[in-house]
């Protein structure tokens, strides 16, 4: 575990409640993207991320310092956010079924440093069209594909952050991926059937 | 290889997660199989997809809504969560040491075996549902616990010494902290976060 991580969260739990403004800083940005990836929406990503740094604050008492804080701050967000898209289903599902694909974008701009602005047009389209394709994935499996593809955790830390075996981590992302691979091959993103 | 777990274990290859000699099989099968060719192909152009969407996500500074919120809350104990158990133990501990303080060491119940305590406690235990039914009852109740419970306290303190009393208490408390603190680990290593 990093020492800052385990020196900040000693000094919460001595009664320094502004120790934690240093884990805020340090983690914000990560549960955020990762919260915002699942939501698709930034109004909602930023409520969710300050519930899940104030649960994380309620329950520091819990946390486990053989573990890395990034991974415990991350089950805390996968969860939190898997629950809220749960409850939320019938309006997620109807994002999914009726809006324009092209008329919602996700929150995240692409820093592309590259001088052709047409492959910097079309990177941001594919990007874009990623971006959507995950979030029309279930909670779980839209889960697990950003720890891999966005966090780039291994199997290992996915399993440990989802309390999940390995077996059902390869399962969920094989699955995940053969639905994202139906889907782009489907609006042709991908090249077409055998 | 069968295509089938050809294309489960390419996943893991893609992933840097197969071990060497099942890599080469992976690669081996791909060589050889046309379906499978076209599956890895596809299979590397969502991986390069994935990899044009990963620049993160910008969003304002959100520490100091955080913080305000966190200044509303409790600080956090550095204590178990779980404490029921540490609490079931100290009661534990200090309701047995309290009864043998009141009984004193020396007294004993004439007439009254550690069989018959035994008798007292299967026949309260028998009989859950008047407990809220019948005061009665419930003070029959109530007296054959605290008989059995002094029964319990004179049978030991006629065999055991108090130095072994002691002993055994904080051995027993000992015991229920210990399961307190077992059970905080384990179930945060197992990832039950409650939110």
């Amino acid at each position: 575990m990093n020492t800052d991580d385990f020196d900040a969260v000693q000094q919460c739990l001595t009664g320094n409640s502004q120790a934690f403004q240093s884990l805020v800083e340090r983690y914000q940005r990560l549960v955020y993207d990762t919260v915002v990836r699942m939501v698709y929406d930034p109004e909602t990503a930023r409520d969710l991320t300050q519930e899940v740094f104030v649960n994380a604050y309620v329950k520091l008492h819990t946390f486990d310092a053989r573990y890395p804080f990034r991974i415990w701050i991350h089950r805390i967000a996968v969860n939190r956010t898997i629950d809220f898209l749960r409850r939320k289903k019938p309006e997620y599902l109807l994002v999914d079924q009726h809006s324009d694909p092209d008329s919602r974008s996700l929150p995240m701009q692409i820093a592309d440093s590259r001088p052709n602005p047409e492959a910097n047009l079309e990177s941001s389209e594919t990007a874009e069209r990623i971006k959507r394709a995950v979030y029309m994935l279930e909670p779980n499996l839209k889960a697990i594909i950003i720890l891999r593809h966005f966090r780039e955790m291994n199997y290992d830390q996915i399993a440990e952050t989802l309390g999940i075996p390995i077996g059902t981590v390869k399962n969920r992302l094989f699955r995940a991926r053969e639905k994202l691979q139906a889907v782009l091959v489907k609006d042709e993103w991908l090249e077409g059937a055998f | 290889m069968k295509c089938r777990d050809f294309q489960f274990l390419l996943d893991e290859y893609l992933d840097g997660e197969l071990q060497d000699q099942l890599a080469d099989e992976v690669i081996l099968h791909k060589n050889e199989c046309r379906r499978c060719q076209i599956h890895y192909n596809r299979r590397i152009r969502l991986f390069q997809m994935m990899k044009t969407a990963r620049d993160p996500a910008r969003t304002s500074d959100l520490s100091f809504k955080i913080m305000r919120e966190v200044g509303k809350r409790q600080v956090p104990r550095a204590f178990p969560s779980h404490r029921i158990p540490v609490l079931a133990a100290v009661l534990v501990s200090l309701s047995v040491g309290a009864l043998i303080l009141f009984l004193g060491i020396g007294t004993i119940m004439d007439g009254f075996t550690f069989r018959d305590a035994v008798g007292t406690l299967v026949g309260i235990v028998g009989l859950p549902g008047e407990i809220q039914q019948n005061l009665d009852t419930l003070q029959r109740m109530a007296s054959g616990w605290i008989i059995a419970l002094k029964t319990l306290v004179i049978y030991l303190s006629s065999t055991v010494s108090p130095v072994s009393y002691i002993a055994l208490i904080v051995l027993i408390g000992g015991i229920l902290l210990g399961f307190g603190f077992w059970l905080n680990r384990h179930k945060t290593r197992k990832g039950y976060v409650s939110l």
